[in-house]
């Protein structure tokens, strides 16, 4: 455990600042979705290919079918005819031109001569999506006071942040309380410490955009006479979120407490003996309300509230016990040696209780009491859980002529979580680096102010497994004898997802992480151009992962040590100083990192593991699925004929060639680890102004959209070139209302995730002092900051940074997060 | 400052020797909400184990694979305009071979029957060494009883892999360390052992249980009569089939009847009554119920879905007029419409079996959408403006007419209420259906719904609750007379099983004084009134299977006397079960799945293969199992999967 010693009270001088910021934040990026115009023609192809379309045109007697449900769509739609009986749905028609006449042939209606005026720039769109996104506001106000005499230094801060989502309903409010002390009790004890008090309060809310995104554009939310519709298009799986942020609430109300203290002694000359305690103690409320009017209680005349109530207490705490001993041993040679105790333990406990159909809305998950059903809907307490670790460290940091430094580290670490006879390991590790500028042949050259070259070998254990795993555990299983409850027990299956299977595993052991590294620190003209270069290959064995399981068994899964990973990278960095006067600076800071993450082993030796979705040679999380190689042309009419299959559809490559596509023809497309990252960025300084931009870039992953590809006309999506007889695309398949999601049409999902991004622009104004003093401050900065201003990507969708991964043993990234840019203007004021 | 140090000291040595001595202690895990496998070695324990071994048996009605494979892809019922599995009902290529999207069905049931047989499987192991029992194993007997329902479990998990997957591994010890060596055992060898299991829990069962839903003497004799029955029913398919099966079949079913234990309902709609909670649950207890999986309304006891199936068969109805969505009505996940044959393998005038099934009519239960009269369609003109209707009253009238009784525009603009016709008059005087099977989808949103999981008793987060409450039914007494009339129809002894067919045809008539539905005299041409015994023109004679019957629609392939006796029987079972989820294993065993499937379901005509007969075995489970210690490899798995696929 690290002491945090950054922002303590200062030994003589009393200070108090002052830092606020306001941000003004909006979506960084937005999908293009079809138009109203747009999606109706969708709507009626799909139906066409299934056969209940009749025209390869607008009709209003198939329209009317389509969309009549609705009165308010209807009379949209129908708009864009012109009438000559709107009763009889009967309209005014007109001469087909000879383009349109060879289109209707391509749909197999080579005579069309007559044709309904129908005029789609009629027809109005609803942007659903902006409808359900905000322009959100943030503050954040930080206000900190220290100082200190002589013996005794303290300080003392509290913080506010109020962040709004950019989705009506999401917001987050935290309060933090913060105060250091340390205390010179004599020369040889001093005590200090800190503790830290926040309060976290988050509206997760309804994900109104998720929904809104799926809600039809030619429909609106309010009818003419500004009625609310709860389905608008009357489809009833559509129904309209714009109420949600009123209805539907999920809070999580984190309250925490977490102290470190320490007490320290000079034994002796060179000898310290420290003390660090941190007690850490976390209560987290989750309160789940969605009201009888909430969509995600399906809405409707008859639908009942519902609300839930979870609660959950943490308490962990860290005792170490510390020895230092450094000693100039001669000029030349200086020993410091290092040796650690420590344990920590953490704890929880929870109970859980959910009601449906309550008697007021207000009441939210407050009073589950008063439930009109005299039952709650669930209940349950737990699960306890409590996990120990323990650690043995010593560690002995060696020096000669402070050229040469050796640091060698051996430490045994336990870990209550792993099986009996596992439960620790011993983990050495040695580091060496030599001071190259030190020695006689580069002192003489004078451009060189730094060159050090180091390199060590090491090895970490990772031992993140659940309580209990090892013994097999039991789930309960409901059941009943008429109407008597009959709970049983069974060892838990694993088939829940995120759930583990209770098969023991009395030989789970550490993960362990054996790393060598070389990497070379350097400074150029007087560190002008500094920076460092790294390689490095990372052998984890006994990898730790969920493993399926063939479920003959009984059991879908078992965590073990399985396999070996091997990480072979580099990271560099680089600073330079461009130009330094007195006035004047300009430095870049670049970083690139390249890492490939690789199995070098799995449960059958070098074998992929395709149950599991691990291969030889490849990382974890690989998208394993269809190739995608374009849409069934009418003229590829061997392929049709072999493939059976219809033109429009989609066309995945014949992996084998046998002429039928099956589960031999998925591969590994590609992952989510990109081939390399990198940022570059760039500050200058003139007077009191700081000017600064970042760019990051990460290239080279592949991306899953987590836009479900909805040709089925039902539900709408993107907006996509789709194939039709007349528009023979290779880009997405034809609409088919009888597929939900087209057959394949995941394997057009994967792109490629690679993106540039501007993290920011930063401007910052500092005061002169004289300026400042006027404020009685003794400094003052303000600042604005463009944060992700720019996002410069092919991708498809949203953001390809902000990724969802799965916590399944088949994680599939996916691109499913609305993020931010953000203006930001802050100050910086102390006295 | 010497006080300094020896704090210090103390400090030290406390922290350090406490630590060091309470090292190993540190690091147990203390067990406290989490129970382990040791719960095994206790009475309870064991007895909660062989509840839990129960679990799996509502796995079939827990879901949507609950229709999609146990009831489409038949004759019996086809896809409504909910096109979300329709797969399983096209045998659509595409998606069956490819694990697009379906993967989880196929390894879902799977999954579920062998964690069943597992639960098994350890009682199986550790029951007869437990000793020391004080209340529920404490006597031979006990353990026996307890033994006999785990053998009758793990036979029926085995039975319902068995006929879906064809070979399967057969796991006979509990799995207590990572196992992944898995071969498929072939099928007759299956049915042996299913047979040995269900002949175990025969000799063991009591023949009645003071906890309703424990398997019986009774139950175990209807499975070894249709195990029998389905391994004999085997024609080209290798079951093991013995010459011997179909007496085998006949006679436990016939310990069954003779039993005096079961008894059929006299009014075939007492099993499906929802006028009460306590009506129901009559309904779900009844004699006539052997075996069936437990559920009921406490919904921290409905498990994930409690019994779901009620909301596959409905239609929607809250889009006309009058009507709102309701838990009685439910939500209109229209997934299965029943085909033409389905409408027309009843005699729906005298065979009550197709109203008391199918429910044709919505009440009204939305005032303010209630339509009124126009000039255009009132009956007289003082009604104009008026309510066409009120609440309580029919709002929507499926009518399952014929060409023959083809309505005009005219009469169903007429009718108070929202009209939905199999044939009538268009605008134009083309003759159109509001419901039709076999055309596109769209239309696919009204027709008659099966009534027999509509489930008002759905407690909780109300009209949405997905948690069904009513006993899943995976053995009814009917079932057992179908059984063995056709064991004895295929014996050769038409006469037992005509008789046994007219008992379960009697129940099915409108008994004298029995008041009929409208639709008696609206569609089917009854008179009003009239509550004559339909029992007379019910009644099978032997004529049924020696002439080709129009009314009983068979196949091409029956034309012989054997032949069409075998389609009489599974028309005859879609009489009596239509919608129970026996369905596609009927047409599997009986190796008409092909043949009906083609002539009778629209939809699964152009795609259904052969090898349709067996599913896909779960790609899951061949990318995962070893063989000599190694993965598959892609020949490997490709061999060791059914043909077709």
């Amino acid at each position: 455990m690290v002491i945090v010693t950054t922002k303590r009270g200062k030994e003589g001088k009393f200070n108090i600042s002052y830092n606020t910021y306001g941000s003004f934040d909006r979506p960084l990026r937005l999908p293009e979705l079809f138009d109203a115009a747009e999606f109706a023609d969708v709507r009626r192809e799909a139906y066409r290919t299934s056969g209940s379309y009749t025209t390869p045109y607008p009709n209003p007697v198939n329209d009317f079918t389509l969309f009549g449900t609705d009165p308010n769509v209807w009379a949209n739609i129908a708009g864009a005819y012109t009438w000559r009986d709107f009763d009889a749905r009967i309209p005014e028609t007109r001469e087909a031109t000879e383009e349109e006449k060879a289109r209707y042939a391509l749909y197999g209606f080579p005579n069309v001569t007559q044709i309904p005026i129908y005029d789609p720039s009629k027809i109005r769109s609803f942007d659903w999506q902006d409808a359900a996104l905000r322009n959100a506001f943030t503050q954040n106000h930080q206000l900190s006071a220290s100082g200190g005499s002589e013996n005794l230094r303290a300080s003392l801060s509290v913080g506010y942040l109020n962040q709004e989502g950019i989705q009506p309903g999401q917001d987050f409010t935290r309060y933090t309380a913060r105060a250091t002390f340390d205390f010179k009790v004599n020369k040889i004890i001093s005590v200090g410490g800190s503790t830290n008090a926040s309060l976290g309060i988050q509206n997760v809310g309804p994900d109104i955009y998720g929904k809104a995104v799926g809600q039809l554009p030619y429909a609106t939310p309010y009818n003419a006479e500004g009625v609310f519709q709860t389905n608008p298009g009357a489809d009833a799986n559509i129904l309209n979120p714009l109420l949600d942020p009123e209805n539907t609430f999920s809070e999580r109300r984190v309250a925490r407490f977490f102290t470190s203290l320490y007490a320290e002694a000079r034994l002796l000359e060179g000898l310290r003996y420290r003390l660090n305690v941190g007690p850490d103690f976390r209560n987290a409320r989750n309160g789940q309300f969605r009201s009888a009017r909430s969509t995600g209680q399906g809405g409707g005349a008859n639908a009942v509230s519902f609300a839930q109530y979870d609660q959950n207490q943490n308490f962990t705490y860290v005792v170490e016990n510390l020895l230092f001993y450094d000693k100039q041993l001669t000029a030349d040679h200086s020993l410091g040696v290092t040796l650690l105790q420590s344990i920590q333990q953490d704890r929880s406990e929870g109970s859980s209780i959910s009601a449906t159909n309550l008697p007021y809305d207000s009441q939210k998950w407050y009073n589950l009491g008063s439930t009109n059903n005299a039952a709650a809907q669930s209940f349950g307490s737990g699960p306890f859980i409590q996990r120990q670790l323990m650690s043995w460290m010593g560690r002995v940091n060696y020096s000669f002529r402070d050229k040469y430094v050796l640091t060698a580290t051996g430490r045994a670490d336990g870990a209550s979580v792993l099986a009996e006879g596992r439960k620790w390991a011993f983990f050495p590790s040695v580091a060496l680096a030599w001071k190259l500028q030190e020695e006689g042949f580069f002192k003489d050259i004078a451009m060189l102010s730094e060159l050090k070259l180091r390199g060590g070998y090491g090895s970490v254990g990772q031992a993140s497994v659940d309580p209990y795993t090892t013994g097999g555990t039991l789930q309960q299983t409901p059941y009943v004898w008429d109407e008597t409850p009959a709970y049983g027990y069974t060892p838990t299956p694993g088939t829940l997802p995120n759930t583990l299977g209770g098969l023991p595993n009395s030989e789970l052991e550490w993960e362990r992480t054996n790393t060598v590294n070389v990497g070379l620190d350097f400074g150029l003209f007087k560190n002008r151009i500094n920076g460092s270069v790294e390689v490095y290959r990372a052998n984890t064995t006994g990898l730790l992962l969920p493993r399926a399981l063939p479920t003959v068994s009984g059991f879908n899964n078992v965590l073990q040590n399985i396999g070996a990973t091997r990480n072979t990278g580099v990271e560099a960095t680089v600073s330079t100083v461009n130009v330094e006067t007195i006035k004047f600076r300009w430095g870049s800071d670049f970083v690139f990192t390249k890492n490939k993450e690789e199995f070098v082993e799995l449960a059958s030796g070098k074998q992929d593991d395709l149950g599991n979705r691990w291969f030889i040679g490849e990382p974890l999380g690989v998208y394993y699925d269809y190739k995608y190689e374009g849409i069934w042309q009418s003229y590829d009419t061997e392929g049709l004929t072999r493939y059976n299959v219809r033109p429009g559809t989609i066309k995945v490559v014949d992996v084998n060639n046998d002429g039928q596509i099956n589960t031999q023809d998925q591969i590994v497309l590609g992952s989510n680890r990109p081939k390399w990252s990198g940022s570059v960025s760039n500050s200058f300084s003139y007077g009191g102004f700081d000017l600064s931009f970042l760019v990051y870039a990460r290239v080279g992953q592949m991306l899953a959209t987590g836009f479900r590809p909805g040709l089925g006309g039902r539900f709408p999506g993107q907006k996509v070139d789709y194939w039709t007889p007349a528009n023979p695309t290779t880009e997405e398949p034809r609409p088919n209302s009888q597929q939900d999601i087209a057959t394949f049409g995941d394997a057009l999902r994967y792109q490629d995730g690679s993106f540039a991004k501007v993290r920011s622009i930063s401007l910052t104004y500092n005061l002169p002092k004289e300026l400042a003093s006027k404020f009685y401050s003794s400094n003052l900065s303000v600042y604005v900051n463009a944060v992700n201003p720019f996002l410069i990507t092919k991708f498809k969708g949203l953001d390809p940074e902000a990724t969802d991964i799965g916590t399944t043993s088949g994680e599939l990234a996916q691109a499913r997060n609305l993020s931010t840019k953000s203006l930001v203007l802050g100050l910086r004021i102390g006295f | 400052m010497k006080r300094s140090y020896r704090l210090i000291t103390i400090a030290l040595l406390t922290t350090f020797g406490l630590t060091t001595t309470a090292c190993k202690d540190y690091l147990q895990e203390e067990l406290v909400s989490t129970l382990t496998n040791d719960y095994y070695t206790t009475e309870k324990g064991l007895e909660d184990l062989v509840k839990a071994a129960y679990e799996q048996t509502r796995f079939k009605y827990a879901n949507e694979h609950s229709y999609a494979m146990f009831n489409f892809g038949t004759d019996e019922f086809t896809h409504a305009d909910q096109v979300n599995y329709v797969y399983w009902n096209t045998y659509d290529r595409s998606r069956l071979n490819t694990g697009n999207g379906i993967e989880s069905f196929v390894h879902d049931v799977w999954t579920a029957d062998y964690d069943g047989i597992n639960r098994c499987n350890i009682g199986i192991d550790k029951i007869p060494a437990f000793t020391g029992g004080t209340t529920t194993l404490a006597t031979a007997a006990q353990k026996a009883q307890r033994l006999g329902e785990l053998h009758f479990l793990r036979a029926y998990y085995y039975f319902q892999l068995v006929q879906q997957y064809g070979a399967i591994p057969v796991s006979l010890k509990p799995t207590e360390s990572i196992q992944l060596e898995y071969e498929r055992t072939p099928v007759p060898q299956v049915y042996q052992q299913i047979i040995k299991d269900l002949r175990f829990a025969e000799e063991n069962l009591s023949p009645t249980s003071a906890e309703f839903g424990r398997a019986t003497k009774g139950a175990a004799q209807h499975y070894l009569a249709k195990v029998y029955l389905t391994r004999g029913s085997a024609i080209t398919d290798e079951r093991g089939q013995k010459p011997t099966d179909v007496d085998s079949a006949a006679y436990y079913a016939d310990q069954v009847i003779t039993s005096g234990r079961y008894v059929l309902e006299n009014d075939f709609a007492k099993l499906w009554d929802i006028s009460s909670y306590a009506n129901n649950r009559a309904g779900q207890t009844s004699r006539e119920v052997i075996f069936s999986t437990q559920f009921n309304n406490v919904i921290t006891l409905a498990g994930r879905f409690g019994n779901r199936v009620h909301s596959y068969f409905t239609m929607i109805y809250e889009d006309t007029p009058g009507m709102a969505r309701d838990l009685l009505n439910d939500r209109p996940f229209r997934r299965l419409m029943p085909t033409n044959y389905t409408m027309d393998i009843y005699d729906r005038r005298n065979d009550s079996r197709f109203y008391k099934s199918f429910k044709t009519v919505w009440i009204a239960n939305n005032a303010a959408t209630i339509p009124k009269w126009t000039a255009a369609n009132a009956p007289t003109p003082a009604q104009v403006g008026q309510n066409k209707f009120a609440i309580g009253d029919t709002a929507i009238f499926i009518q399952v007419n014929t060409p023959q009784t083809t309505l005009t525009a005219n009469q169903i603009s007429r009718t108070r209420y929202a009209t939905f016709a199999r044939y009538f008059r268009n605008g134009s005087n083309a003759v159109s259906s509001a419901y039709d099977p076999t055309g596109p989808v769209g239309v696919r949103n009204k027709y008659p719904q099966l009534l027999k999981y509509i489930d008002p008793f759905r407690a909780g987060s109300g009209v949405n609750e997905e948690a069904g409450t009513r006993d899943g039914i995976l053995a009814r007494f009917a079932e057992t007379y179908l059984i063995a009339a056709e064991a004895y129809g295929r014996k050769g002894d038409y006469a037992k099983a005509i008789g046994y067919i007219n008992t379960l045809r009697n129940r099915a008539a409108y008994k004298a004084g029995e008041a009929k539905p409208t639709a008696f005299s609206l569609v089917e041409g009854g008179t009003r009134g009239d509550v004559t015994s339909t029992a007379p023109a019910l009644q099978v004679t032997m004529t049924k299977f020696t002439t080709n019957d129009p009314a009983e629609l068979y196949p091409p392939s029956a034309t012989t006397t054997q032949a069409r006796f075998i389609a009489f029987i599974l028309n005859e079972r879609t009489r009596e079960l239509a919608g129970e989820l026996h369905r596609w294993e009927d047409l599997a065993r009986t190796e008409t799945l092909l043949e009906r499937a083609r002539t009778f379901n629209p939809d699964t005509r152009s795609e259904i293969q052969p090898y349709h007969k067996l599913r896909p075995i779960p790609r899951e489970h061949l990318e995962r199992i070893f063989r000599g210690g190694q993965s598959l490899t892609q020949e490997q798995r490709q061999t060791e999967q059914n043909p077709g696929y």
